[in-house]
């Protein structure tokens, strides 16, 4: 029972709030925002996909292990705390520097960033995973 | 000496290359395990004179916890020492025998690890001086005697008798750890030479008996004492070898090693004595009893062992000088004259393809050498003169003579002694004689390995059983050559205290001379009317053994667990839910009962007209999820929007990122919410029966409140507010962020939400697996 309104819709507004989540991602530190909401952004934006078209349209154009997904965040964020026992400092302790990058001008780069993309890999992840295992699951019962 | 840690060290790096060696050469392994076997004896014999002189040698490393008391310490006196000797001496024999004795389909590389393994932490308990490491190493050994016992596993019996001895040595052990860290409690060290030297205070502490009742508890499992004795017959599946290295040379020693070992600790108290001795007698008793029963000469052994061992224990229950000695004396000529037995046993199985004593007979012209040898252990183990198991029994009727002479009622230890010994005399008769004597009887085998006309062995497999039986012999006859050497240090050691004795062959016509002949008279008489013996055996025979308990209780334990585990997973969600909140309310209500009473209504916060709206709003949805429990689907809406509801409130109390969060994961919820209903009917579900729904209102209702109270007593808290307060003023000094809910996330409590992102990805991946295996099985079907 597909939509072609929702279909098509659903297909233009993802890069729409793939940019709006990356926006949330970055600015988390200093305004509402963050790895955990995101990643649920990221995830929210995929699942319309998912319902609007199919879970092969989804699959063909994305063609991404969720599992490894979840792995790698969690390693991410695990390694950027235990980046900082190289430096001498405490497991998970933070530094900050600021940057100045062409056309963006100052910019203030924290480590925390590095554990918030962790987060976030591994709540699109989960998410992922649980409803596209539960939509094949779905599928291979109908049949 | 550091030398000392190569003598454990050294077997178990050597298990590790044992199965590395290329399959073409199928000996390597065991002349690998030979080779290294023989250099730990050499290793040993060049602490030898130190010994002799009467200097243990010591090392010791501060590794692991030092300031537990938990470090690497060893120590070889000669009680050690001697017994390590017996390990790396019997087991070199060993590793050759079976070399020659495993057929070529075998899998030798593992076998020979877990032998090696096996040694090594056999040397490991003989020469720890620290207790705990000592209880590591002697789990280690069962663990080992698991893999051996187990080797052919494919045999249904082999596996049963594997658990069997993990299980009975594997709870004693337990006991054992529980004893020693008593011990520690109690005293402040876990140094045997310290225990030692303040033997007296341990004997006047309050935990005197329990310490002494659980280290016994290891001790009479692994050595396998009534009633623990059970597990030994079934151990027998083993291959020989194992058998006679393990389950009677030195495994099954290790409990009568730790007695020697504690003995000058605990000697002296009414309640080791009683203990020790009388489950020793029993034991012995039983035992003896027992192995004239069994036509499987390798049951017969077993049996015997355990008799023998019973036999170690009673001695060191006595605490005197002669029963130290005869006790110390007689642990190592048991390890030389049954390991030659089992050897012998080997030997025949192999050669006529049978270890049935009713099938076995006449065999001495065809095996002539095997019967030499044979000849001298089971001699030995009878207790004949001029061998060295003669020497020990009359140690033992000497002590027993002595105890005899305490009062009337002490003569029922020297009268049970003597029956003990006649059986003794019968079951080894049954060996020798039985098998090798007599007409010629053997059972016409249909296995492949065995040749039609029995003949000697090669020499693989008689020089091991040889020299065992060599030493027999020589200990004899000239039992003052291993006197100077081995066991005058053993004894010393055991006792903690140099005394002058000397082993003779003849002490002249006294008391224990006349018992040893009685006994072997009597014995010879028991023998030829041993058909008569087992007539009255079999009728007194009972059907009620240690080894029905063990099932019955084995398989009570397992049903039990079943029919618990059925009981608590039963497969009822709604049980599940009702359980898993049933808890959380009983553990909020412990948690939060101390500070229920301080929450008092004057501290409430007022609320605002927005406020009071959203609330209402949210009264009203929340009661409406309740109220509309039909379709599944509105259901699922009408909480979607109390979700929606509550992030309009933390928006109206200023709490964005909270909103935003609550917005996504509602959205996100009710996307996962259809994809489930998809796969349910779409009529709507049945209402629970009436008890039920009183249960779950009584149930919801006390956690709603409870999380009500919760809430209230948390914002009425002064405490609290100066929280916020910190991170307000912190989050963008110390860590760069003007988001103070990001702050707090990513760095504050960062190690939380590591915690936390972990457990979201271990759910995820368990939602997966479960519907990924559901998948599979309807595949199947």
């Amino acid at each position: 029972m597909m939509s072609l309104i929702l279909a098509t819709v659903s297909r233009l507004l993802l890069p729409v709030l793939a940019l709006y989540s990356l926006h949330l991602m970055l600015r988390g530190h200093n305004a509402p925002g963050g790895g955990f909401i995101a990643g649920l952004l990221t995830a929210a934006a995929l699942l319309l996909q998912y319902v609007a078209n199919s879970t092969a349209h989804v699959k063909q154009r994305l063609p991404l292990n969720y599992t490894v997904l979840i792995a790698v965040g969690l390693l991410l964020a695990g390694g950027t705390g235990a980046a900082a026992l190289v430096y001498g400092s405490a497991f998970l302790e933070h530094r900050m520097a600021h940057v100045h990058l062409p056309l963006l001008g100052e910019v203030e780069l924290a480590t925390a960033l590095g554990f918030d993309l962790g987060v976030y890999l591994v709540v699109v992840g989960m998410t992922l995973l649980m409803v596209s295992t539960l939509a094949e699951q779905k599928k291979e019962a109908g049949r | 000496m550091i030398g000392l840690i190569w003598i454990i060290l050294l077997p178990m790096l050597a298990a590790m290359v044992a199965p590395l060696w290329p399959k073409r050469w199928r000996n390597a392994p065991g002349w690998w395990a030979t080779a290294v076997s023989a250099s730990v004896v050499a290793l040993l014999a060049s602490f030898g004179p130190s010994i002799h002189k009467g200097e243990p040698v010591r090392f010791s490393l501060p590794w692991p916890a030092p300031e537990f008391g938990v470090q690497l310490a060893l120590g070889a006196d000669g009680w050690g020492w001697g017994f390590a000797l017996v390990v790396a001496g019997i087991g070199t024999l060993i590793c050759l025998y079976a070399v020659h004795y495993l057929s070529d389909k075998e899998p030798r590389g593992r076998f020979f690890a877990y032998l090696l393994l096996f040694e090594g932490a056999m040397l490991g308990v003989v020469l720890s001086s620290n207790l705990l490491f000592l209880v590591v190493f002697w789990e280690l050994t069962s663990v080992a005697s698991f893999l051996l016992i187990g080797f052919w596993h494919q045999q249904e019996r082999a596996r049963y008798g594997a658990y069997k001895a993990l299980l009975i040595t594997g709870i004693g052990g337990l006991g054992l750890l529980a004893g020693v860290v008593m011990l520690y409690l109690a005293m402040g060290t876990f140094d045997l030479y310290e225990l030692i030297a303040r033997a007296d205070e341990v004997q006047a502490h309050p935990w005197f008996v329990p310490i002494l009742v659980l280290i016994l508890l290891g001790v009479f499992t692994k050595s396998a004492q009534f009633p623990f004795h059970f597990w030994l017959p079934d151990a027998m599946t083993a291959p020989t070898p194992v058998s006679a290295y393990l389950h009677s040379a030195t495994m099954v020693k290790a409990g009568v090693f730790l007695l020697g070992r504690i003995h000058p600790i605990f000697r002296g108290r009414e309640e080791w004595f009683w203990i020790v001795t009388t489950v020793g007698m029993a034991t012995m008793l039983l035992g003896a009893y027992a192995a004239v029963r069994k036509t499987d000469l390798k049951a017969l052994l077993a049996y015997s062992t355990i008799s023998q061992l019973g036999l170690i224990t009673m001695l060191y229950g006595f605490g005197t000088h002669t029963a130290a000695l005869a006790a110390t004396f007689h642990i190592f000529n048991h390890a030389a004259f049954k390991a030659g037995l089992f050897l012998v046993v080997g030997i025949v199985d192999h050669e006529t393809g049978t270890r049935d004593k009713r099938r076995l007979g006449g065999l001495a012209k065809a095996m002539p050498i095997t019967m030499v040898i044979c000849g001298a252990c089971a001699l030995a183990s009878a207790g004949v003169p001029l061998l060295n198991g003669f020497l020990s029994k009359e140690l033992f009727y000497t002590e027993m003579v002595e105890v005899g002479t305490r009062g009337w009622v002490w003569m029922i230890w020297p009268a049970l002694a003597i029956g003990g010994s006649i059986f003794t005399f019968v079951y080894s008769m049954e060996v020798f004689h039985g098998v090798f004597f007599g007409q010629l009887r053997m059972h016409d085998t249909h296995q492949e390995h065995a040749p039609h006309k029995p003949h000697d062995p090669g020499w693989g497999m008689l020089v091991p059983a040889g020299l065992l039986a060599t030493v027999c012999v020589l200990v004899g006859l000239w039992p003052g050559v291993l006197e100077g050497w081995l066991l005058k240090p053993a004894v010393w050691a055991v006792w903690q205290q140099v005394f002058d004795f000397h082993v003779v062959i003849w002490h002249g016509f006294t008391t224990p001379l006349i018992l040893s002949i009685l006994t072997m008279v009597a014995g010879v008489v028991l023998y030829l009317q041993r058909h008569r013996l087992g007539q009255v055996q079999e009728r007194f025979a009972w059907s009620f053994t240690a080894h029905t308990i063990y099932d019955g209780a084995l398989n009570g334990l397992i049903g039990s667990t079943d029919w618990l585990t059925n009981k608590l997973q039963n497969g009822r969600l709604r049980q599940y839910l009702w359980w898993a909140a049933a808890t959380l309310v009983a553990a909020m209500l412990y948690a939060a009962a101390p500070v229920l009473g301080t929450i008092l209504p004057s501290q409430f916060t007022t609320i605002s007209g927005w406020e009071t709206v959203l609330l209402l709003l949210l009264i009203a949805a929340a009661v409406g999820v309740v109220w509309r429990n039909g379709e599944r689907l509105s259901a699922v809406i009408t909480v979607g929007s109390v979700g929606l509801l509550i992030s309009g409130l933390y928006l109206v109390m200023s709490a964005p990122d909270l909103a935003l969060t609550q917005l996504l994961v509602e959205s996100v919820t009710i996307i996962l919410f259809l994809f489930v209903l998809w796969r349910l009917p779409q009529e709507a579900p049945k209402s629970s029966p009436r008890r039920h729904r009183a249960s779950d209102a009584v149930l919801s209702i006390a956690f709603g409140g409870l999380i009500c109270l919760l809430v209230l007593g948390v914002s009425a808290s002064k405490q609290l507010w100066a929280l916020p307060e910190y991170f307000t003023q912190t989050s963008l000094p110390e860590a760069g962020g003007r988001n103070i809910v990001n702050v707090i996330l990513v760095d504050f409590r960062g190690f939380d939400t590591l915690g936390e992102i972990t457990v979201l990805g271990i759910a995820a991946l368990g939602a997966f697996a479960l519907l990924r295996l559901r998948n599979g099985k309807e595949r199947d079907r």
